[in-house]
This record gives structure tokens, sequence and C-alpha cells, in this order.
């Protein structure tokens, strides 16, 4: 869908964005380019901020734990193609409209509601040696699985609990949302025509929700960068033996508990590059949309 | 109480002459305990007000997991609260430049806190140096035992088990028995028992292991690390504990009976008090370690000298009734209030208690004797240690990748990264 | 109407029992939360997961009132909503202009969006902090309103901005031929059609607004001023949690935004308006 490209619309844009900048700029952008700036020191987090050049980096690359972190964000990383598919097919079960599919829903999102920190405490609980999932795992099979304290099940818990099951209940809502465009009509011709669930799902519905599911990686990738410290500290605080120590984690370490806000701003540097990486190629697949 | 002070309050604002009503606003981690500490010190907050007529106190808690970023913000802008409460030792000396200097304020009470305890409050912990808080506990670590089950199990419950081999007797006898022999919280209890060991093995010289004078290498304590293997390995010391919080699951599960032994603290939470309570005052026995015969420093008990306390922050305008405040809960009617609420043992000599139950005559008796340092407290990133430390124990103890020899290059390495 | 569906008869049973399982996994923490609050501290010491075998309201009356929750609850009612006003009116506003609108910076302007999207809100608090002083709006809703709707637009605007842009452009032109201006086609044409997705970001806003943590700890520094999830926060002492008040807590906490969501949840449907936008 060609679109003339030489129209140009003067200063309206301007008018509709400047809300959304004036606040940015006010409050985002000079704490940010803040902590690009005390990377460079050693900072206590208020006080005397001392200059030391490419010390902090220095450390970091000789520093197994960041390395870890790396590592262990990676691991998370694996699991955000596993959350698209997921969430694609039971929205697009759910979607079928067979009876009850708004109760689902909504119970499926459920708990989101709750928070991650209540979430960690009861998966704290769920997931201990002698919890239910472990008493439930011996009545079936005669063994546990130590989920909480063997490193490789740690790293694949948080992964399965916030990536998937915690990202579903969001997933279906807007899922749901991005596919309500779709014509009812295109689908059920495909129906006449004897196309099945996974030939619809294939050839109709994700061609349309194109969109929503390049949303949904990127979402992904933010929350896995970003936002999985609360989960973390109240589930295993970054254990057993850095297991879970991500690189949002690690920042978190560095400023507010050892109190080296230079050197985390070095870690959160790193986090940056991440960033502009994932924006970059969302722009540019936004960019391929438009030919 | 409250209502009597606030007419005070509006009568004092109707006079012209500038007694106007104070606010005091404290800041604090204990105080969200809404069934724990914040009883008595409502209690303690009302009985100031009433003796300060006009002054209204503002008590506000704050989350204990970002605390220090909290008052780190404060800072940052010079204004906030006037009397905050910290951890004195290395996380408050941070903030030496924003706490007021006690001394002027306190001639009438310093005698009456034990000098190590005002050293710790002092300024970078030096003899001499201005005191910046006044410390409210003191806290430490120790071995409760249920005596009903020692009882049950046939070991005479008035004789702990002393020594290694007593040690691992007794609890051969209390599995055989079918009691867990040491209920276990994460890997925290393993924390506490190194810091107790780390007390035997170099007493008062635990500062060393800042200059190397003391090294983790240290055949006691490389003997203590191996019998805390052993009591791993032989299942002592309860798997499933290892993914229990220590705070409060383990520590509940003490004192509803779910074990006979029990790494607990001196502090105002998992103390004597809180086990009392549940499994009676005659029940609950207490010894501060296990004794290493190559040990010069047995029976030590080992303390942080202080563990909470108040100070005054700079930017306050009301440092003197900031000041008083602080002195009133840990000096004066306010200290006896809260320590006996609690449970909490105070660094103040002249706070006293109602007859001391046995768990706590005990306690009372080995404070008398030998102390040493909690080594954890020399270090300037206590809780990023804390986390650095439980994480190398994780992998002797939970993983299995490190040996012991291993764990002890491993917490050497920690040692010296910290300075 | 029946809908036409592409499962045949014989797969249904199957996917509803799926369904069911997914139903389970996602209720059983919810019924753990649930039957925890109702517990005393010292059944759960016992008992952490069967249904409680004697049920206390203790913890609700700690929560409520010792904690003094309810009060919290309508600052919350208070802050939330004036939060998501804005959110609403910045998100989709700004959606609109990179999404549909042409102009030469746009996706420069977006990079710096997404970029700013991805910040760990921690690392941002103590300079937010700073700056509410420096502007005296300590203490203030409108300092806490102004955070939130800082910190939570960028990817409120992403998610309004992908969807405007999959819309079909036919719609702006169509109604720009008409002679009608930017700011009429967006409330008149396209946010009714937009109404799922928009319907999606008042549940997003007000549920990120309301379990806000950092900013509103160190905005709102009179105990009086705070929000139900500061309440909710202070739950947990120095050491830790008790699950029994602290589930208590959360299910407090909870009523509002799940009242909110079955709401706003109705107007994503599947698809009626379908039709209009495929011309």
């Amino acid at each position: 869908m060609r679109h003339r490209s030489l129209e140009r619309d003067g200063r309206a844009p301007f008018l509709f964005l400047a809300p959304l900048f004036v606040l940015l700029c006010a409050f985002i952008l000079f704490p940010v380019i803040m902590n690009m700036v005390v990377s460079f020191a050693d900072w206590k987090g208020y006080g005397r901020l001392k200059w030391i050049g490419l010390s902090n980096y220095r450390a970091m690359m000789h520093d197994g734990a960041f390395w870890t972190s790396l590592w262990n964000t990676a691991s998370l990383v694996c699991y955000i193609p596993v959350s698209v598919a997921v969430t694609v097919f039971v929205a697009a079960l759910l979607r079928e409209g067979l009876g009850g599919w708004k109760v689902y829903r909504a119970i499926l999102y459920v708990p989101n509601l709750l928070g991650l920190v209540i979430i960690g405490a009861v998966f704290s609980i769920y997931l201990r040696d002698d919890g239910p999932l472990n008493l439930a795992l011996k009545w079936a099979t005669g063994s546990t699985l130590p989920f909480l304290t063997s490193p490789v099940l740690a790293i694949n818990s948080i992964g399965m609990i916030k990536v998937i099951w915690v990202h579903l209940g969001f997933g279906l809502i807007y899922f749901l949302a991005a596919m309500n465009g779709i014509d009812q009509g295109v689908y059920e011709a495909a129906i006449i025509d004897g196309a099945g669930f996974f030939r619809t799902l294939r050839h109709i519905t994700v061609p349309s929700i194109r969109f929503a599911i390049e949303f949904w990686v990127v979402f992904n990738f933010v929350e896995v960068f970003s936002r999985m410290f609360s989960l973390i500290y109240t589930l295993t605080r970054g254990g057993p033996a850095y297991a879970t120590f991500t690189l949002e984690y690690g920042i978190f370490v560095q400023a507010f508990e050892k109190f080296h806000t230079g050197y985390s701003g070095a870690w959160s540097v790193v986090l940056f590059l991440f960033c502009a990486v994932i924006s970059i190629a969302q722009i540019r697949l936004m960019r391929q949309g438009r030919a | 109480m409250i209502k009597r002070s606030i007419l005070c309050l509006a009568v004092a604002a109707l006079c012209a002459t500038g007694l106007a009503a104070q606010t005091l606003t404290v800041w604090d981690f204990k105080y969200g305990e809404v069934n724990g500490a914040q009883i008595p010190m409502k209690q303690i907050d009302a009985l100031f007000e009433q003796r300060h007529p006009g002054v209204k106190i503002n008590h506000v808690s704050q989350p204990n997991d970002t605390y220090y970023q909290i008052v780190q913000a404060a800072a940052s802008t010079n204004q906030g609260p006037d009397v905050v409460m910290f951890h004195p030792g290395t996380r408050a000396y941070g903030f030496g430049d924003v706490l007021v200097d006690l001394d002027p304020y306190i001639r009438d009470v310093r005698s009456q806190f034990t000098p190590a305890s005002i050293k710790m409050c002092s300024q970078d912990g030096k003899d001499g140096a201005p005191v910046k808080i006044l410390p409210l506990t003191m806290q430490g670590f120790g071995i409760y035992y249920n005596k009903a089950y020692f009882k049950k199990a046939g070991l005479d419950p008035e004789q702990p088990p002393k020594t290694p081999a007593q040690f691992l007797a007794a609890c051969e006898k209390l599995q055989a028995a079918g009691f867990v022999p040491i209920t276990v919280g994460q890997t925290y209890t393993i924390d506490f028992m190194l810091r107790m060991f780390a007390a035997e093995a170099f007493g008062p010289n635990v500062r060393g292991l800042i200059d190397g004078s003391a090294k983790w290498s240290d055949p006691v304590f490389r003997e203590a690390v191996q019998f805390t293997k052993t009591l791993a390995d032989k299942g002592y010391l309860e798997k499933e504990g290892f993914s229990r919080p220590y705070f409060f699951d383990a520590s509940d599960k003490f004192a509803a009976g779910g074990g006979a032994i029990f790494i607990g603290l001196l502090s105002d939470v998992c103390n004597w008090k809180a086990f009392a309570d549940k499994l009676g005052t005659a029940n609950v026995g207490y010894f501060p370690l296990v004794n290493f015969p190559d040990a010069k420093y047995k029976d030590t008990q080992v303390v942080q000298p202080a563990g909470i306390g108040y100070g005054v922050m700079t930017w306050s305008r009301n440092q003197k009734l900031a000041a008083d405040y602080a002195k009133f809960y840990t000096a004066g009617e306010g200290a006896g209030i809260y320590t006996s609420a609690r449970g909490a043992l105070s660094p103040n000599t002249s706070v006293s208690g109602k007859e001391a139950p046995p768990a706590l005559k005990s306690i009372q008796q080995y404070l008398k004797g030998t102390l040493a340092d909690d080594y954890i407290t020399i270090f300037s990133d206590y809780t990023g240690y804390e986390d650095d430390s439980n994480r190398v124990i994780d992998q002797l103890f939970v993983t299995g990748n490190l040996t012991v020899d291993q764990f002890i290059t491993e917490y050497q390495k920690l040692i010296e990264g910290k300075h | 109407m029946k809908r036409a569906s592409s499962i045949g008869a014989g797969w249904r049973g199957l996917v509803q029992v799926f369904l069911l399982g997914l139903i389970f996994v996602s209720i059983l923490p919810l019924y753990n939360v649930v039957a925890a609050s109702f517990k005393s501290t010292d059944e759960f010491v016992v008992n952490p997961f069967f249904p409680p075998l004697a049920p206390t309201l203790e913890n609700y009356v700690y929560a409520a009132v010792g904690a003094r929750l309810l009060h919290y609850a309508v600052n919350s009612l208070i802050l939330v909503p004036l939060g998501v006003v804005l959110y609403l009116v910045v998100c989709v506003s700004a959606g609109y202009a990179f999404g549909k609108m042409r102009f030469r910076l746009r996706l420069p302007l977006f990079l710096v969006v997404l970029f700013l999207l991805i910040f760990p809100q921690l690392l941002l608090a103590t300079q937010i902090y700073r700056l509410i002083s420096l502007m005296h709006l300590a203490n203030t809703a409108a300092g806490v309103v102004l955070s939130w709707g800082a910190y939570f637009s960028p990817f409120g605007t992403y998610i309004m901005t992908t969807y405007f842009a999959a819309m079909p452009y036919e719609l702006v032109e169509a109604a720009r031929m008409d002679g009608a201006s930017h700011p009429r086609i967006l409330v008149q044409v396209m946010t009714p059609l937009a109404a799922p997705m928009v319907a999606t970001l008042g549940i997003i806003g007000f549920q990120s607004m309301w379990n806000e943590l950092p900013f509103s700890l160190l905005i709102l520094q009179d105990q009086g001023s705070r929000t139900l999830t500061l309440g909710i926060a202070m739950a947990r002492g120095e050491y830790g949690v008790r699950v029994p008040i602290l589930s208590a807590a959360v299910v407090i906490g909870m009523v509002v935004p799940l009242v909110f969501f079955l709401v706003f949840q109705r107007r994503i449907t599947l698809g009626a308006t379908a039709g209009a936008l495929k011309g």
C-alpha cells in the first residue's frame, strides 16, 4: 500500500507530540544522560564525584559477575520465541469464540493483577523442595526437582513464570484486541473452503497481526532486560550462585546495595547498547512495513 | 494520650508568643511491622508527646529493601526527616557528613552505654570520634535448642553439646528419635554459623581480615567449615531448609516445634522471645557456639555491639528535640519498653528488665564473657557482601561445585575485593 | 448468531480441556493468596497451601486498620485515575502522530521514544526525585502524576503507534479530503475505531500506575498521602514478609484494578466492528 510520501503534515504533528516530549525531556532524558555520565566516575549516589575515566569499564570487563549476567539475560531471551508462539496460539484459540472465552481471558489475566512481588512470594512456596509442586512430583514419579536450588532450574523457572505465564495474561488482552481488526468474512470464506484451525492461523491470522507480533517481541525484550528485577529479588535474590543474576539485577546490586553508582552506570551503558540495538531493529521493521 | 497532646497543640498554637507546634519527622525501617515493632514504638511516641507538650511525632515507615537509597535521595536534596534509623557500622559511616555530632547532647547518658556500642556508633568506628548515632539494640547470633526434644531423645537438656563430637552425637540421637536435628533457612543458617566460627577463630582480631593478618585459611576456621559440611552431608542440616526463607518461615517453623536446634539471632526477631512465646519459656535453651579443640577463643559470643539506632540529620530544624527523641528511645523510658516488648537486648546497661527467663539468663551470662565482633560489620557494602557470601555458600552447600578448600579460596577472594 | 469456528467439532472438547488446564494453573496462585490471607501466622507455618482449617479475619483487620490500607486506597483512587487520563491523552495523540502523520523527524523521534522505554525504573528514581524536589512538587499529586505520565508514556505511545500504523491510511486520507483537521480525525474517526486498543491502554495504564512503587515512594513522603501499593510494601518489615498479612494486603490492593479491568475488558471484543476497516 503506497502512501504519498511527499505529503507533509506541517506543524500539526509537533502539537500532538508536545505533551509526550515535554514529559520525556523533563523527567527521563536527564536521568538517562546523568547515568551515562557518572559511569566515568566513582560516586556514592550523593556527595562528591571523582572522575576516573574508563576504570569502571575495565573493572566490568574483568568482572565474572558481569559476563554471567549477560549469559543469564541471554537465557531469558531464549524464552521470547516460546512466548510468542504460546500467546498467539492461545489467543487464536480464544478467538474462536468457544463458550466462556471471555471468562478464560479474564482469569488468565489475574496473575498480572497480583503484581510481581506477591507472585514471587507465592512461587517461592510452590517451588520449594517441600512445596506442593514437588509433593505432586514425588507422588507421581518418586523424586523431587530442586527448582530454586539448582542453577539451571532456577533461571528456567524465572523464564517460565515471567516470560511465559505472566505475559500470557496481558498477551491475550493485547492480541485479542489486535485481532479485532481481522475481517470475519475472509475467515468464514476460508472455513467454507475447508480450512482447519492451523491453516487459518498460518494464512490469515498471523499475517494480519504482524505488527502485533513485532510489538510482542519488542515488549518481551524490554521486559527481559528491564523488568525482571522484582521477581528475581523476591524469588531467588540472584542466586543460587549467580544463576539468576541478570544484567538488570547487577545494575541494582551495584547501585543500591554496594553504593557503587558509577560502576553501576557502566553496566547500564551496556544495557543501553542493547536497547539501542533493539530500538533500531524495530525502526527498520517499521520502515519495511511502509513499503 | 494523643488526644491530649493534640489539645496541647491547639492551645500552644493559639499563643502569640511563637510557642508554635513542632513536628518531628522520624524515618524508620521497623515501624512498618504492624504487629511487631510498631506496637511498642507507638507507645513510646505517645509517651514522648506527653512529656513534650506541643510536639507531634510524624513517624514514617520506609520499606527496608530500598531504605538507604531513600536516605541517599534525601541527602542529595538536603532536606527530609529529622531523625533517621540506621544500622550503626559502615553503612552509617557513609552518611557521616549529614549526621549531627551528638556528643554535646549525650553527656548525661553516655556512660550508660557499653563502650563497644559507643565506639561502633562513632564516626568510622573510632574511639574518640564524634558519636553520630544512639544505639537502640545490640545484635548477634547463637544456637537455640528445644529442651523438650532433647529430653525425649535422651540428651541432657541442661548440658548443651558444645564440642564437635558432642554436637554430632546429639544430632544423631535427635535424628534417631524422629526429630529434625537443625531447622534450616536458606543459606543464612550457614552464613550465621560461619560468622560465629569466625569469631571463635579470630577473636578480637576479626579486623585482621582486612589487613591480611587474619585469613580464612586459618586451621580452626577450616575445621569449622568442614564440620558444617559434615552436618549437611549427614542430613543433620535439613536439606529442604535450603529453599525455605530464613525470615520468617524457618524461624516460625522452629518456634512451632519443627526442629530441635536453630541458629538464631540476638536481635529483635528470631530471638529467644520469639521461641519462648511459642515453645514455653522453660523450654528454650541457648549456647553461643560449638567449641573447636584448637580454638583460642572458646565460648565466644559473637555480637554487633550496636544493632540499630537513631541519628539526627544536619538539615533538621529541631536538632535538640530530635536528639532528645533519640535519647528517649535509647536511654530513657523508651528503651525499656522497646526491648522488653521485642525481646531485644539493649547496649544500655541501665535498662532494667523484669526477672529474666532462663533462656535470656543464659544469654546475659554469655554476654558477660568473651565477646567478638561480627566480621561482616567491618565491610562497607554490607548487604552486597552478604549476598556475595551467600552465593559462595550456595556453591559449597547447595550446588556442590566447590570443595571445602576451594570454598576457603573463594571466600578469601571476597574479602580481598572489599576494603 | 453462531460464529463460525475453524476448529473441527471433534477437537472442541480437547481445546476446552486444554484451556481449563491453563485456567487451573493460573488460578492456583490466586487461590493461594486468598487462602493464605485467611490463615493466622501460626497456621500458615504448618499449613502453607491447603485451605485454612481455622479461618480468621485478623490479617484483614491488621491490613485495613493497623496498616491503614483503606486510607491509602482512597489516595490511590484519587491519584491513579488522574494519571490514567494524562496517560491516555499523551499516548493516543503521540501514537497517532507517529502512526499516521507524515513528518521528517518521525522515525528519529520514535527511536528516542523506544530507547527511553527500556530504561529500568530504579535508575531513574533518585534523579526524578531530585527534579521533583527542585520543582517544589514533592509530596504533591502533580509531582506523582507527572512522573507516572513521563515514565509510562513511552510504552503506551508504542502500543498506540503500532496499532494506528496498522490501520489503513485510506481512513485518514478520506477524512482529509473531506477537509477534516487532524485533531478532528483523531477524535471522531481513529479513536472510536481503535476502541479495543484504547481500552487495553487504559487497563495497562491503570494497572501500572496502581502498582507503581519507586517513584511514589520517594515523592510521597507524608505517611498520610501514600498509595495503597506503598502501604502494601510497608507490610514487609526489615527482614521480609509474613505471608498471611501480605496476602490480605494484596487482596485488598487487587480489588480496584480487578473491577476496573472487568469493566474495560468488555470493550475488547472479538471483532464485531469488522468490515469497517477493510472496506
